[in-house]
């Protein structure tokens, strides 16, 4: 069945119709809050917050359009929102997953340190690019849908894309070796 | 990874490897959480059907009604018993102890005072 059936039946008060969305978008939902919150705990929350704001906004999507970027939208909004507050309340915490300064050889602790590498080399670039390269090389949305999600000009999302894109990529480069084999 | 920032094309390398450090473990459970914190919210989300706003209102209504009820009911016991109390505090301090200022042959007598009786003690004879 089609995201907008789904939605129309979700509408209509289908819990089942809902809880096939919130299947097939949830994975998306939680990449694309992760990549703007710090904290795993605070995406989920983000995302199901998404979800249950999407579940009330059902009325106003229009099925002629996919439905992923409305939903990613919601997410972006609530994830951005969830991270606002947070600043202020200036709460500063250390990630669980801070790359440790310890030399760890065995290859879990090798992917570990490799995967908070990139967490914080894209949690370093600004919020809009985060999630432009996250939608458009994680979860394949288009330039275009992208600027749907993000409310700027196509334009505007080529140039993060090719920012974030750069920035990852050198953030990366001293992890190459190591990551063939890990990832 | 592609040379080219500029390429419009996905860059599955990349892609991929953000995934990985993305994706969550365990998305059943997630799922199963938004569905359960919808259902709580499922009045807010499909709105409330008239009886269900009628009994909303019924319990805080019936506990209103019901204090009112015992707020009547003691203000108007405490009114009747302290009704002879309030009588007699207006009148003594403007008399004499032991006094009303009336005869008391109007009061003790079983029968009405007769009417010439009244208008003598008006007067002044």
């Amino acid at each position: 069945m089609e995201d907008a059936e789904l939605a129309a039946l979700a509408h209509a008060g289908d819990r089942e119709a809902f809880g096939e969305l919130v299947r097939r978008f949830a994975g998306q939902a939680r990449r694309v809050a992760r990549a703007v919150l710090g904290s795993d705990a605070d995406a989920d929350d983000a995302a199901q917050d998404a979800f249950l704001a999407a579940l009330k906004s059902l009325g106003r999507y229009d099925p002629t359009r996919p439905f992923g970027p409305w939903l990613m939208r919601i997410v972006a909004n609530a994830a951005t929102d969830r991270r606002r507050r947070q600043k202020v309340r200036a709460a500063v915490q250390i990630s669980p997953q801070t790359p440790s300064t310890e030399a760890r050889p065995d290859q879990v602790a090798l992917r570990l340190e490799f995967h908070s590498a990139l967490k914080t080399a894209l949690r370093s670039l600004p919020e809009r690019r985060r999630i432009a390269v996250v939608l458009f090389d994680v979860e394949g949305y288009s330039h275009q849908e992208i600027a749907e999600v993000l409310n700027v000009p196509v334009g505007t999302v080529r140039s993060d894309v090719f920012h974030a894109r750069r920035a990852l990529r050198a953030a990366l480069a001293q992890w190459k070796n190591p990551k063939e084999e890990i990832v | 990874m592609r040379g080219s920032p500029f390429d419009h094309r996905q860059d599955r390398e990349l892609g991929e490897t953000l995934r990985a450090v993305l994706s969550a473990e365990d998305d059943t459970s997630f799922v199963e959480r938004v569905l359960a914190r919808a259902g709580e919210l499922r009045h807010n989300v499909y709105g409330v059907e008239w009886w269900e706003v009628l009994s909303a209102w019924a319990r805080p209504g019936l506990v209103a009604a019901a204090v009112g009820l015992i707020a009547g009911i003691t203000f108007w016991f405490s009114g009747m018993s302290g009704s002879t109390e309030s009588m007699v505090a207006l009148g003594d301090p403007l008399l004499p102890a032991g006094e009303s200022g009336l005869p008391s042959a109007l009061f003790a007598a079983s029968q009405p005072p007769d009417l010439n009786e009244v208008l003598a003690l008006v007067m002044g004879n």
